[in-house]
């Protein structure tokens, strides 16, 4: 079998100490939601009927409503898996440490893949919506405009105190960096200078790659649930969503029968909840 | 040719995207009624201009 790493191994002079690695997409899931790592299967949150306080005249009597909870539960359902096999012949002629790489880049895999569903899931289970201006972010007309409406749509809450935020596609980016530019003398000149800016009207800007937003269901990406978030994005307030992921990422390596060297696995097992009292400060932003 | 004949011929000429794209409509409807709801003219329209 030939070596798949390379022919020339303990020839070439390698640029750098590790094995070159696939482009590494931006992680903003844990940006925008509470994290929890704890060993539980399911979170409950529940929550109470909302309470009306009455303004009256003097009179000293009242009416009392009933107090009601409703569970909330975040279910951990799906199970991501990256898993490789290094054979010795492998490991042996290599100049670097493939297990450490192969790690390495399992947990990409794993984080990039958990991203794309907790994204897509904060997208499908807000229950706020915006339609943009025809353009959507691509117009950079549109920026403003958009980010107002998100503010609008959050503000008065308690809960806007976390921040706002946006999560867009590179390819929005056209239109927001020529708003930026265009937008006010500060504006413009941080952006001319500094090159993209992060933050606009207090709206903080993450940027994922083309096709995070995805229309699927049960594949390989989205496990056992369904998105139809092509052509969507979303935004909102901050930590009003919990993801869990319990015990976060585990690794083995183990001998298999038949092969030489050992098979590497990376796993994890997560789950998203956008809590209902807070579901409208999650905003499902469709792309006119 | 009976009615039902016609429609399953209806259905094999279907393009693959278009069955798939029908199979994540079925699935989102049950999975996300509310949503499903207020995306549904959305979803349709996209559905017409898969060939």
């Amino acid at each position: 079998m030939a070596n798949t790493l390379s022919t020339k191994t303990l020839r070439d002079k390698y640029r750098s100490s590790q094995v070159q690695q696939a482009l590494r997409n931006a992680i903003v899931a844990e940006k925008v939601c509470i994290v929890d790592r704890t060993e539980l299967k399911t979170i409950s949150s529940p929550y109470i009927t909302a309470v009306t306080t009455t303004v009256q005249a003097v009179a000293g009597t009242y009416s009392p409503a009933a107090f009601t909870t409703t569970d909330d539960t975040l279910t951990v359902t799906d199970e991501f898996v990256a898993a490789t096999h290094i054979f010795a012949f492998e490991d042996m002629t290599a100049n670097f440490d493939l297990f450490y790489t192969a790690n390495t880049a399992i947990t990409n895999s794993l984080v990039t893949a958990l991203d794309k569903y907790l994204v897509n899931e904060l997208c499908d289970q807000g229950t706020g919506t915006y339609t943009t201006p025809a353009g959507g972010f691509t117009t950079s007309a549109n920026v403003v405009t958009i980010l107002s409406n998100i503010i609008a749509k959050c503000s008065g809450f308690a809960d806007s105190i976390n921040g706002f935020y946006v999560i867009v596609e590179n390819t929005d980016l056209t239109g927001i960096i020529t708003a930026q530019s265009n937008i006010a003398f500060s504006y413009a000149d941080a952006a001319a200078n500094n090159g993209f800016l992060t933050s606009l009207l207090g709206v903080d800007i993450y940027v994922v790659r083309s096709g995070t937003f995805a229309t699927a269901a049960t594949t390989a990406a989205s496990g056992s649930k369904t998105w139809t978030n092509s052509g969507h994005r979303v935004g909102g307030v901050k930590k009003v969503a919990t993801y869990a992921t319990p015990r976060g990422l585990k690794f083995e390596e183990k001998g298999v029968t038949g092969k030489t060297g050992m098979e590497v696995v990376g796993y994890c097992l997560a789950g998203l909840k956008q809590w209902t009292p807070t579901a409208t400060l999650t905003i499902d932003i469709t792309l006119a | 040719m009976s009615k039902e004949t016609t429609e399953e011929k209806v259905v094999k000429n279907e393009s693959p995207e278009r069955t798939e794209f029908k199979r994540i409509i079925e699935s989102y409807k049950k999975s996300n009624p509310a949503k499903y709801e207020l995306k549904k003219a959305a979803l349709e329209k996209e559905l017409a201009a898969i060939k």
